[in-house]
């Protein structure tokens, strides 16, 4: 599939300099300087954003069940002292139950 | 070895390294149901290592490459600030070695490890950790690519939800310990503007925009 190949060189080299950029843009600046400050708002924004999309943009999980199981998951993690797994694998067993209900 | 980067990759094996290795089998399994080879399904693993980018490439059929290379770079964008944010915890003769290894796992990793650590040591935990979650991910995307067509949907489906709940998790737990709070509540808050855009725009450019949108603006109450 020599178009795909294409199309992962150039996004491969695309991210090697937003990575670069990145690190570059930052590299005499102190750890509190307002542009460093504000690019780690934009990623934490960016990941959350992400979270939120993946959860209600229309896919193949109805997006109530996704819902309940984000908010299950979430509360189970918290209540189990914030384990990683545990939390997780509360949060698929909500998410199948709830799409099981929801049929 | 070093004692600094033994314990980063000591502490790579914990259980957001068992949820990542789960993303990059649904990708493999994914990739190989879109017709890419396994060489190809490495190569992106280990050169994109963001898997929203990684996911969005896989749209790349003939005629559909460069929306799906701009799509992909839309969806991995965060990865320039993340870099940016990383860069001084990491300064060093070392730090361009850090570059390839910017993406989810190992930047959160090391945004909670690194500032409690020596300087001189925080570049080689990182390299530590983060090459051995990028070795977990390459080889779990050639497990995903094996196993494809062994999976029942169900299972393949649930995979692909494994990530979203993932990093639901891990920013519970950053607002927990009083984290960003106000970045991730204005990422998520801007999201409806991504829905907001006209029909036939790529989703990852909504994606940016309530990023850029939601953090700044959070940085601007931050600053008052």
């Amino acid at each position: 599939m020599d178009h795909g190949w294409a199309s992962l060189l150039a996004a491969a080299l695309a991210m090697l300099l937003l990575r670069a950029t990145g690190l570059a843009l930052a590299w005499r600046l102190p750890p509190s300087h307002p542009a460093i400050a504000w690019a780690a708002a934009v990623s934490e924004a960016a990941l959350s954003a992400w979270v939120v999309l993946a959860l209600i943009s229309p896919g193949t999980w109805p997006i109530a069940a996704r819902l309940a199981g984000a908010a299950v998951g979430v509360g189970a993690f918290m209540l189990m002292g914030r384990r990683l797994l545990p939390g997780l694998a509360v949060g698929l067993a909500a998410l199948w139950t709830a799409d099981l209900l929801l049929r | 070895m070093h004692p600094a980067t033994r314990l980063g990759a000591t502490e790579a094996f914990g259980a957001h390294t068992i949820a990542m290795a789960a993303t990059f089998i649904a990708f493999g399994v994914a990739a190989r149901e879109a017709g890419f080879s396994l060489g190809w399904s490495l190569t992106s693993s280990a050169a994109i290592y963001g898997m929203a980018g990684q996911m969005v490439l896989l749209g790349a059929q003939p005629g559909a490459g460069t929306a799906a290379v701009a799509g992909a770079i839309m969806a991995n964008a965060r990865f320039m600030p993340m870099a940016a944010a990383l860069a001084p915890l990491v300064r060093g003769p070392l730090a361009p070695y850090c570059v390839p290894f910017v993406a989810i796992t190992p930047w959160a990793a090391a945004m909670r490890n690194l500032p409690g650590m020596p300087q001189p040591d925080r570049a080689r935990w990182f390299l530590g950790f983060a090459l051995t979650v990028w070795t977990i991910g390459l080889l779990t995307t050639a497990i995903g690519y094996a196993v494809a067509g062994t999976l029942s949907a169900p299972v393949l489906r649930l995979l692909l939800m494994v990530n979203v709940l993932y990093f639901a998790l891990m920013i519970a737990a950053g607002l927990s310990r009083g984290g960003p709070w106000r970045a991730s509540l204005g990422g998520a808050a801007a999201v409806p503007l991504a829905l907001l855009l006209p029909a036939g725009i790529p989703p990852a450019w909504g994606l940016l925009g309530a990023a850029l949108i939601g953090g700044t603006a959070a940085f601007l109450l931050r600053r008052r």
